[in-house]
Order: structure tokens, then C-alpha cells, then sequence
């Protein structure tokens, strides 16, 4: 069902551009520091272990656990009217960072702490969190950023024609 | 050199506090907050040589806020500026004027806030970055302190009715305060229980309220408290820590402590007291679950234990450690924990009558703050131990 209010569109800055321009191309880029090896996110000019600015953008593996979750049941933004109750989670990616990312193909209930995620990446012009298939038709094994075909069931947040496609760290790979 | 009671409090002030107020603008309730606190000191507002306020965050650019606000109040200043800590900000206030007039700056700074959250000159509108939150739905304060309380939950088996037992506790207390939001509203855990989720697992009892209003504190050297109107209520001891900890794998609290632990511990030292010799406690409770954290963290109950500690009344006025006596930003009000210090105040000058604390002579107080919906979330931690 499309929204009459449009879903909020990121907004890149100086540091974040590289990230965005990334989902673009179905990467899922974070910063790695060349002085001594530490991950980070959100980006910035400089490692927050060592200071270092010597960085390179490099492709996470997609493969990430549950840190911490949440059920929205209160409206915050128009655009999220339908979705309501929605998940809202911290994962943490296997490189270390951590970031917020809704969890799809799973039911609001299944989630748990811990839980292994992978990456997919959303194709489609809805939003589609909070609705997921059953348990038993859950995905097994899903290779990583293989767009989902039109129509399926997708981890799309959110993408405007070909510019931005939000990341969603989704999709567990093993049942409880 | 130890800052330890070198300074006091003279004044506090509070406006009355509700859910909206049309017509008072956030400077007119920090100037009324303003009044309040220096005619309490017994003082003239040409005694006063600085001024510390919270930075306004609706939007919009507000360059020389502090400045302006002194001229409105016709206080030509020494020392100066807006301060943004989030809910850390009025204790890290107290704090910034205690340094300023024991570097000599100043020897008078009232500490004040405003808020007036309906603004006629400011349309709403969402603040910058919010490009790694809002995507996915989330916006707002509330949800990462639900993340927060997820986590706990999941690592201490801390639950929804111990959440619960906090918010009943301060609503008890706001029902002897008739300037409290919600004086004249009693709750009970089953009301607490059935209340509806915000955002899961924090319920609309777990949140503080919505609350127009203002209030302000005059800090002053210890040497001229002693001759003002009211008797002094001396700051002996502070800190602060700030950080990404729930963001940062290598900064675990479930594994290293709570960074606030930090902010307690600096406290404690700079007044040579310990946990056992705190009379009243005001915790900045903007959430039920930032209580169990902060207990934790401030060495009043071991990592994990600030479930069980809130139960059976322990924070009730008559319980072990009474707490947030005039209803805190859960029952009372708003007030971006100013009216914590101003409750801590009164606490230790016995003027609090139904909700007095037993004998109270040291109290110890918090602010919590950060940018939790902004990357990267961080939370600010801030202390202070008042004595009389
Ligand atoms: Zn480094």
C-alpha cells in the first residue's frame, strides 16, 4: 500500500556520501583504518581508536547479529502509518560497528536477541516492514546482496528510482 | 585544589509546570524561572554577574542566547553562555559556575531554562541528522532508551513491573507536590501494567511528560551564601562522563560498567562521602528505565541489580533511598531535570512538609543527556552531591 506522505529520504552529508553512493551500488561500505585495522560507523575523517586518518571504505561481509530491538506501536512519522507495530533494531555487523536497521522476514515476535542477520537489499517502491512470511517459509541460506524480484517479499526501507536504496540488515539465516 | 564546598546554592525557582501553557514563550518561562530562584536568594538581579541557561534545541538558529536572555532580565554579565547537554545540562551547569567563580570570573551565576514546546514562531520540523535513525522509523528519544531497556532486559532479567515500581514511586511523591503535572493523579503497578506500549518495551508510564515551563537556580561563592536570606546549601561534589558506550563494542556496560560510574565516583571522591551517607536522591528519570541504570551505575545496587533494588519501595519517601521526592520528570514535570536541583534544594533545607525526607542533609543528584537519536547515539552522565 503506498503512502500518501512520502517515507523520509537520507539525507548524505560530506562524510556520509561514499556510504549512500555504496547502497546505491548494493554495497554495504564501512571505514577501515589502514594504521590499525578498526571498523567503524558511523563514517567520519577519523578512526576513533587511533585517530588515524589513513581509511578506506571497504564492503562489510552483510553478516550481523541482533544488539538490541524494539516494537514501535506509537506513530512517529506519517509515512510509518501502516507498518505500525514495526520492528526497530540495533544490529551489529560482524566487522564491529553497530547501527539501526529493521529486521524483515521475520515476525515482530521471533526476534531475539543475538540473532544472526544478513544483508538484502530492498528493490521495490514500498515499505514492507512488519509483514514477513511464516516460520516455515522463512529463507534458509540467502546469498548476500542478491536483489529480491519485484514483488517478493523484500527488505526494502526505502528506494527513489535509482538514486538511494536504504540498507536493511535483515533476514535471519537460522532459526532459534 | 578541591572545589569542595566552595560554592552553594542560595536560590531555586520552579514556574508552574503543565502539559501547555499558550502565551508564555520559552524566554518568558526562563525569565519567570530567573525571578523566582534570585528573589528566593533574597537577592537583586544586579547581584547577579552571570548566567548560565540550557541551549534552546527547536529549530532554528538561536546565536547569543544567553546573552539575550541576561538583557532581557537587564544583567549586564561576566560570564555567559547557552550549555547543551541534553538532561545532563542543568548539573553540568552548577558545576560550569562553580568553576567560574572560583576562577574569580564571577561571583553570582543564576542557572536557568525555559521551555515552551508549542512555539508560535518556531513550525515544526525535523532537526538534521537523522539519516541512519529516521529511514527505518525511528525518531524521537524514546526509542533508544527502549533499546537500552531491551538489552537489560535481556542480560539482567529486569522487568516491566520493576519499570513500573519506579514510575509508582515518583507518583506517589508528585501527589504531595501540587505544582507536580500530575498531583491529584494517583497510579498503581496494575495502571502502570495496562498502560499502552510507546515503543516496546517501555509503556506511556515508563516516559516523563510533556511540560511547559521554566526555572532557574543562583549559585554563589560560599562565603557570600553565608549572609544570604536562606539558609546555604553547599556543592560538595560533581562529575561527568560522556560517551557512545551502547554504540561502541569495545565499551560494552554489560561487560565494563556504566561509563557513569565514572561521574559518581569523582563525585564522591571531590566530597569525601560515600554512597551510604546520601540522605535523598533526585535522578534524572526521563525514562523508568534510566533510574535502574543510574542506581547501577552510581554504585547504589551491583550491574544488573537495579531491578530488584526498586522494588518493595526502596525509592519511596521512608524507603531505604528516597528518591525524586517532588515527582521527577516522570510525575512532576519536564524540566530537563532543573527541577531536580531545586527539589534537592528544598530537600536539605527541610522545607518540603508532606514529602520531606527524614533528616535529610546530603543529596545526591543527576542529569542524563545525549544525542540518542543522532549519529552516533551517545549518553551523558552528570552528578552532584549537595550537603548542608
Ligand atoms: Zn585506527
Amino acid at each position: 500500500m503506498e503512502t500518501k506522505f512520502p517515507p523520509p529520504v537520507p539525507t548524505p552529508t560530506e562524510d556520509s556520501q561514499p556510504f549512500w553512493d555504496g547502497c546505491k551500488r548494493r554495497e554495504l561500505l564501512i571505514l577501515k583504518c589502514d594504521a590499525c585495522g578498526h571498523y567503524w560507523f558511523p563514517p567520519s575523517v577519523l578512526c576513533p581508536k587511533c585517530m588515524s586518518m589513513n581509511r578506506q571504505w571497504v564492503k562489510a561481509s552483510g553478516k550481523a547479529k541482533v544488539y538490541s530491538w524494539t516494537i514501535f506501536h506509537q506513530l512517529y512519522y506519517p509515512s510509518f502509518a501502516d507498518k505500525i507495530p514495526y520492528n526497530v533494531a540495533i544490529v551489529e555487523l560482524e566487522e564491529g560497528p553497530r547501527m539501526h536497521s529493521n529486521i524483515v522476514e521475520c515476525r515482530n515476535e521471533d526476534i531475539y536477541i543475538d540473532m544472526p542477520l544478513e544483508l538484502v537489499w530492498g528493490s521495490k517502491l514500498k515499505i514492507l516492514i512488519g509483514t514477513c512470511p511464516s516460520t516455515s517459509q522463512r529463507p534458509g541460506n540467502r546469498s548476500l546482496s542478491k536483489p529480491q524480484k519485484e514483488n517478493e517479499m523484500s527488505a526494502v526501507i526505502y528506494e527513489k528510482k535509482d538514486h538511494i536504496a536504504i540498507v536493511t540488515i535483515s533476514m535471519p539465516w537460522m532459526t532459534r | 585544589m578541591n572545589p569542595k564546598d566552595t560554592c552553594a546554592i542560595a536560590g531555586v525557582g520552579l514556574t508552574k509546570l503543565a502539559r501547555r501553557t499558550p502565551g508564555v514563550s520559552s524566554i518568558g518561562f526562563t525569565l519567570e524561572g530567573c525571578k523566582r530562584a534570585i528573589e528566593d536568594a533574597g537577592l537583586t538581579k544586579d547581584d547577579v554577574d552571570g548566567l548560565l541557561v540550557v541551549a534552546p534545541t527547536q529549530a532554528g538558529e538561536r546565536h547569543g542566547w544567553a546573552t539575550r536572555i541576561a538583557a532581557y532580565l537587564g544583567i549586564s554579565s561576566n560570564f555567559t553562555a547557552a550549555v547543551e547537554c541534553g538532561g545532563a545540562t542543568p548539573t553540568v551547569m552548577v558545576q560550569m559556575a562553580t568553576m567560574a567563580i572560583n576562577a574569580g570570573m564571577c561571583h553570582t551565576v543564576v542557572c536557568c531554562y525555559g521551555w515552551q514546546n508549542n512555539p508560535v514562531d518556531v513550525p515544526p520540523s525535523l532537526p538534521p541528522g537523522l539519516e541512519f535513525t529516521l529511514p527505518y522509523g525511528d525518531l524521537a528519544a524514546i526509542p533508544f532508551k527502549a533499546q537500552i531497556a531491551r538489552r537489560h532486559m535481556h542480560d539482567f532479567g529486569t522487568t516491566s513491573k520493576q519499570l513500573g515500581a519506579v514510575a509508582v514511586a515518583f507518583r506517589k511523591h508528585a501527589n504531595m507536590n501540587p505544582n507536580a503535572q500530575m498531583y491529584g493523579k494517583p497510579m498503581t503497578l496494575e495502571d502502570h501494567q495496562n498502560s499502552r506500549w510507546v515503543v516496546e518495551p517501555l509503556r506511556l508510564f515508563d516516559c516523563c511528560l510533556l511540560t511547559d515551563g521554566g526555572g532557574a537556580v543562583v549559585v554563589t561563592s560560599a562565603e557570600r551564601a553565608k549572609d544570604m536570606k536562606n539558609r546555604p546549601v553547599y556543592i560538595s561534589g560533581w562529575g561527568q562522563a560522556h560517551s557512545a558506550e551502547f554504540m561502541s563494542p569495545w565499551r560494552d556496560p554489560q561487560v565494563k560498567g556504566w561509563e557513569g560510574g565514572k561521574a559518581a565516583d569523582q563525585a564522591f571522591n571531590m566530597a569525601g562521602l560515600t554512597r551510604k551517607d546520601i540522605d535523598v536522591c533526585q535522578f534524572y528519570d526521563g525514562f523508568t528505565i534510566l533510574v535502574i541504570i543510574e542506581l547501577e551505575a552510581y554504585g547504589f545496587c551491583k550491574m544488573g541489580e537495579g531491578g530488584p533494588f526498586v522494588e518493595d519501595g526502596r525509592l519511596e519517601l521512608g524507603g531505604e533511598l528516597p528518591s525524586n521526592t517532588a515527582g521527577g520528570l516522570l510525575s512532576e514535570g519536564h524540566t530537563f531535570g532543573m527541577a531536580h536541583i531545586v527539589e534537592g534544594v528544598r530537600q536539605l533545607r527541610g522545607e518540603c512538609g508532606e514529602r520531606q525526607a527524614k533528616d535529610a542533609e546530603t543529596a545526591f543528584i543527576t542529569g542524563y543527556g545525549g544525542a540518542p537519536h543522532e549519529y552516533p547515539p551517545t549518553l551523558s552522565y552528570s552528578t552532584l552531591i549537595l550537603r548542608r
